[in-house]
């Protein structure tokens, strides 16, 4: 049975996209059928973070109001087989997206894959809602920053009031991911720690993705970070991935790497 | 040795009394009529105690019993009956309770209501109770809680918390960690601009004259 899991956060620009990608990317490395769907109607960026941005053709849009089916909207992935992306159009609004389109969409894509990963647009209104309404769990993707932190509060409370399974008297399995850590910061005290974050937030930790140059130089190729296997934010994405499969792994990435001899001489 | 044919064990029962505003046997007919369809499932063979305050000793105790009988009431005793009713209570072999004040229903509190919100309420959430509130779970800063009677927080308490709405003045809130945003109760209300130290840990916050309290427990 396919899961649905939303990548969500409240506030934009705290790597809901890139958290999206390296997901699904991720969960196809470990062979299963994945697809992931831009709910960003209107400023998709998944496509680009995906590498896949000259290929579509037929959108999300599309088949949702029946103008295209789903396999002509279904972009293979360039290099996995068994992910596709589903991604947003960029000339409608979120308006475009109905509760009953959205959810024939996902019973048909529940025919055929494992997991169905659903990449929220920032805030906490139409589009949001939409991404989220049918919802079986939820990673809440967040910087160390109290402002993402509120915000990551909010959504948390509109998925266990508003979704689908909420309604219904059931919860939403929440995840915590959080993202841009930069262990230095800190210690200098000008970043929320992560005991900060899970106090706060309450919610189980997935995972902790370093502040890190892999990531931007990922998402301007448009190759999700995960490929990138000696970087520490595609191992700790692979990280969180395992984890949520159930895989018991240490976190990483939380202390301040110890510098070399002649880093320190050096700098570096 | 065989077992005594009779044995006394004390015991409490509760016994309901019928207390009576009139004599007029038509007007307790009606009223009995009334509280019968009121509550059918309480009017099935009550054992009950009949106030015989306001009566005269030369009314007719027999047809009263016999209709509170009718309509599922059973006297088995009398409060308040004076030295001129013992022929008729021997006659209808009705104990006497003596002279106790009976306290009627009308004057029992009523039961505050209660509600329980299990899990955390999240930023923007807003949680109301008409009486006191439970919450089992934390409430994030920008969270609103709101009571007409008590607040306990069994977690900890980060946004806003406000207590006897209605004008409860003796309303307090309770909670195990303390980093609200705001306190209220009856209106009297304090802001926590700077994050109170001082209030780390369990505190109850209660209205004394005007003035809230924040005390450490």
């Amino acid at each position: 049975m396919a899961k649905v899991i939303v990548i969500t956060s409240g506030k934009g620009g705290v790597g809901k996209t890139t958290t999206s990608a390296a997901v699904a990317t991720a969960l196809a490395l470990r062979g299963h059928r994945t697809v992931v769907i831009d709910f960003d109607v209107g400023l998709r960026n998944l496509d680009l973070v995906m590498g896949c941005e000259r290929r579509v053709v037929y959108d999300f849009v599309n088949v949702v109001q029946q103008e295209a089916n789903l396999k002509q909207a279904l972009i293979k992935d360039k290099k996995l087989d068994n992910l596709f992306i589903l991604p947003a159009s960029q000339t409608r609004d979120k308006d475009a997206l109905t509760i009953d389109g959205v959810e024939r969409v996902l019973n048909e894509l529940k025919e055929t894959f494992d997991y169905i990963v659903c990449d929220s647009p920032a805030g906490i209104e139409h589009g949001a809602h939409m991404a989220l309404y049918f919802a079986e769990e939820a990673i809440v993707v967040t910087n160390p920053e109290v402002s993402s932190v509120r915000d990551s509060d909010r959504i948390i409370g509109i998925l266990q009031s508003k979704s689908r399974i909420a309604e219904q008297g059931g919860t939403v399995k929440e995840h915590l991911l959080l993202t841009r850590y930069n262990p230095e910061r800190v210690a200098r005290g000008e970043m929320l720690s992560v005991t900060d974050v899970e106090e706060i937030l309450a919610v189980p930790l997935l995972g902790v993705i370093p502040e890190s140059e892999a990531v931007l130089k990922a998402s301007n190729q448009g190759v999700p970070v995960v490929h990138d296997s000696d970087s520490d934010a595609g191992q700790a994405y692979e990280d969180a991935v395992a984890r949520y499969l159930g895989e018991d792994r240490p976190h990483r990435f939380l202390e301040r790497q110890k510098k070399g001899f002649l880093q320190r001489v050096f700098g570096g | 040795m065989t077992a005594a044919a009779v044995s006394l064990k004390a015991g409490s029962v509760a016994l309901t009394t019928l207390s009576f505003s009139q004599r007029d046997l038509t007007a307790i007919e009606a009223e009995l009529a009334r509280k019968q369809q009121e509550a059918p499932a309480l009017f099935c063979r009550l054992p009950c105690a009949l106030d015989l305050e306001p009566l005269q000793p030369g009314d007719d105790l027999a047809s009263l019993v016999e209709l509170c009988q009718s309509y599922g009431v059973l006297p088995i005793a009398v409060r308040n009956a004076g030295p001129d009713w013992q022929p008729q209570l021997q006659a209808l072999g009705l104990a006497d309770l003596g002279r106790q004040p009976a306290k009627t229903s009308h004057h029992q509190t009523k039961a505050r209501q209660v509600k329980i919100h299990r899990g955390n309420i999240r930023s923007g959430q807003q949680v109301f109770s008409d009486g006191d509130l439970i919450v089992l779970g934390m409430v994030s800063a920008g969270a609103e809680i709101l009571a007409a009677g008590d607040i306990h927080v069994y977690g900890t308490l980060r946004g806003r918390a406000l207590a006897g709405v209605k004008g409860e003045q003796n309303a307090v809130i309770g909670c195990q960690q303390f980093d609200a945003e705001l306190v209220a109760i009856a209106g009297q209300y304090r802001l926590f601009d700077e994050a109170p130290k001082q209030a780390e840990g369990a505190v109850v916050v209660t209205l004394d004259a005007g003035n809230l309290n924040i005390t450490h427990v």
